[in-house]
């Protein structure tokens, strides 16, 4: 998914259980996805296979 | 016993007006006060215990990408499985508890339209950012969250991926190794005419064009490769 220099947008999502009650269904209201945007830096996608770990910022963050 | 008070015959009937309107001022801020006292535990209800839980995902700028290859041959794709580390900020601010089964990250390369659907698997601990690849990076299987009213959660959460628009990229390496096993066999002759030695230098030996015209013929459907016919 990711190549060097590349970016990639991530969505997160949280999945909850659906209300049960009538009081947790009349309450109940979805979290919204959150989004990011992430750039990666230059790396070598053969030291990542080794393991190595890749920081990935985020183009805008606190969003 | 005479129980109220009783007025005196002849009393001045201003007298007992007066009287009158003064304790009806009286109790008309004791009823006001009852009614704000009501309003003011009505909301301490709601905030204490009724409110519904109000979550908010905090995830800061700094995601960390890496590959597992610790699987085995039969599970894990070709190079690993691609993994994400995002650290998460979960904050309940009602007052009912919020349950988490799952955490879902949809990825989106535009470049190259690549997109893939990622499951949270595990919760990294500390030693999981050891730099050595060597060392022993633990984590704990990743379960349902449960956050109290008015408390947060933190952790770092590890994505693996579940599917991607490619269908083939989660193919296990033990797949992939038997496919091209078979294709060496299948196509050994014509290996053997241009002097390949397995299946995928045959592929990169022999042009698109003339792979097309072979299915062609094979279809039936004549032997002008896709864009001279």
């Amino acid at each position: 998914m990711l190549n060097p220099k590349g970016k990639v947008e991530l969505t997160l999502r949280l999945v909850s259980p659906p209300p049960s009650g009538w009081l947790d269904r009349a309450l109940d209201a979805p979290v919204q996805p959150i989004t990011l945007t992430l750039q990666a830096p230059a790396f070598d996608p053969r030291n990542v296979g080794a393991g190595e770990f890749v920081r990935v910022r985020s183009v805008a963050p606190g969003t | 016993m005479r129980m109220f008070r009783r007025r005196p015959t002849g009393t001045d009937a201003n007298k007992i007006e007066m009287h009158a309107a003064k304790h009806f001022r009286g109790s008309r801020i004791t009823a006001t006060g009852t009614v704000v006292a009501l309003v003011f535990s009505a909301f301490s209800l709601w905030e204490t215990s009724l409110k519904r839980a109000d979550l908010s995902v905090h995830v800061p700028g700094v995601v960390t990408y890496t590959r597992d290859d610790t699987a085995s041959a039969e599970v894990q794709p070709t190079g690993g499985f691609e993994v994400l580390a995002v650290p998460i900020t979960i904050a309940n601010r009602g007052a009912r508890d919020a349950a988490i089964v799952a955490l879902q990250l949809d990825v989106k390369n535009p470049q190259t339209s690549l997109s893939a659907r990622f499951e949270a698997t595990y919760i990294a601990e500390p030693s999981y950012f050891n730099p050595d690849h060597r060392a022993d990076r633990q984590r704990t299987p990743f379960s349902a969250l449960v956050i109290a009213g008015r408390s947060a959660w933190r952790g770092t959460v590890i994505f693996y991926p579940v599917s991607y628009s490619n269908g083939k990229a989660l193919t296990p390496i033990v797949e992939v190794r038997t496919f091209f096993e078979a294709m060496d066999k299948k196509y050994a002759t014509e290996r053997a005419d241009v002097g390949a030695v397995s299946f995928r230098a045959l592929r990169q030996k022999v042009s698109r064009p003339a792979r097309i015209c072979r299915a062609r013929r094979v279809r039936g459907e004549g032997a002008q490769p896709e864009g001279q016919g």
